[in-house]
């Protein structure tokens, strides 16, 4: 390419410019899609089943079962925010993904010293028959439809973008299973936490689809 | 006033009419970006073929992103950004050399001429003069000569996997060195 075809380019980019509609707000479609998607997530789980017995008590009275609760919906909080910042080029903050990825490993490792010392002593109270596949339908539609959100600004990492938003949908439905299913500290980690990996792994497929796709 | 806070000021009016559909202000404006980039990228990896397609590409992406600035946030941040993504991209994809290099092995010039040419014009360049030495040797040889990871492999005496290792781990590089937004016109 030489400069002759960047003036080529410039005349091709400016004639006939249409306005655009300026989408440089991430607080309004981040928090619309979050509550939305709690919203989804609360109503769908309660019309398939109730909440576990003594769970929103033990949020009240066991405070080692609420941090672990606040902690996930931090990080899910977290990775909502990161998730959308990378929708504006140039607004990603680097302490920010740390800090949000570093609340959700202390969110994992919480469950991981669970299994030796749990929140809650372990049973099966409240057990959802198909907590797993619940998991998928409370975080798949939610995925999809937040990285649309994404992806009608301008992610400059479409990857990156569907790892976020893949993580943060992920939680939703695991975080919600804490008041809503058994608590065992390794069926967390199995059950809940285990769709959440597949729908990450969604999200990166859908960034990597839509980083094939050309813009322009 | 620096010169600096004006460029700042006069991209940001300049975008925000662009918004507007001002087909005038928005060819200037693409015209001055087009300039900056090329002296950020030469200032950066030195007077290479790379450049002016790195240029359009960051063009493309500006038209295809002006719905995302907004006023009230600094352009520069968000102009930057987008220059260093394209470019990360472009390093990546290696199309650009691998023509450049047909095209001069089609008028007989010999590859080693030619790769020592242009090693010797970037080498003292910001991001290759920034980069450790295995980093560099393998961007040189797989990014600006155009070889293969296998023959890179070859021609370094080190295995397939190091060199694809040493690749990635020299964008990383070259990406943090890229975050220097300083513009030397």
């Amino acid at each position: 390419m030489t400069q002759g075809n960047r003036i080529d380019l410039i005349q091709t980019l400016s004639a006939d410019l249409p306005p655009v509609s300026q989408r440089s707000n991430i607080l309004i479609p981040g928090l619309l899609w979050f509550v939305i998607s709690w919203i989804y997530v609360v109503v769908l789980s309660l019309f398939l089943g109730p909440l576990r017995i003594g769970a929103l008590n033990a949020l009240i009275t066991n405070p080692q079962f609420a941090f672990e609760s606040l902690l996930g919906f931090v990080a899910g909080v977290l990775f909502c925010i990161i998730a959308f910042q990378e929708s504006f080029p140039g607004l990603q903050r680097k302490w920010l993904v740390h800090l949000s990825i570093l609340t959700a490993l202390l969110w994992i490792a919480c469950y991981t010293l669970g299994l030796s010392f749990p929140a809650i002593e372990p049973s099966r109270i409240g057990k959802r028959a198909h907590c797993v596949l619940e998991a998928y339908l409370y975080s798949v539609p939610p995925m999809f439809i937040g990285y649309l959100l994404i992806y009608q600004r301008f992610p400059l990492n479409s990857i990156r973008a569907g790892l976020f938003i893949g993580i943060s949908a992920g939680m939703l439905p695991a975080l919600f299973m804490q008041i809503s299913c058994m608590y065992d500290p390794w069926h967390i980690l199995t059950h809940h936490l285990g769709p959440a990996s597949v729908v990450i792994l969604l999200g990166i497929m859908l960034g990597v689809f839509f980083k094939r796709q050309k813009r322009f | 006033m620096t010169r600096s806070d004006n460029d700042e000021q006069r991209w940001s009016q300049m975008m925000t009419l662009a918004q507007q559909g001002d087909e005038q202000c928005y060819a200037e404006l693409l015209e001055e970006l087009g300039d900056v980039i090329a002296a950020f990228l030469k200032s950066r990896f030195g007077p290479i073929d790379l450049i002016e397609d790195c240029v359009q590409e960051c063009l493309i992406s500006i038209h295809a992103a002006r719905h995302t600035y907004d006023k009230k946030r600094l352009f520069r941040p968000w102009f930057f950004a987008i220059v260093r993504n394209r470019t990360i991209d472009l390093l990546r994809s290696q199309r650009c050399y691998k023509a450049v290099l047909e095209k001069n092995i089609t008028q007989h010039i010999e590859m080693e001429y030619f790769v020592n040419t242009v090693e010797d014009e970037i080498n003292k360049s910001m991001v290759f003069s920034m980069l450790a030495p295995a980093y560099r040797d393998v961007l040189l040889l797989t990014k600006v000569a155009g070889f293969s990871t296998s023959e890179a492999a070859k021609e370094l005496k080190i295995s397939e996997s190091s060199v694809r290792v040493r690749i990635h781990r020299g964008i990383k590089e070259t990406r943090k060195i890229l975050q220097i937004e300083q513009v030397e016109k």
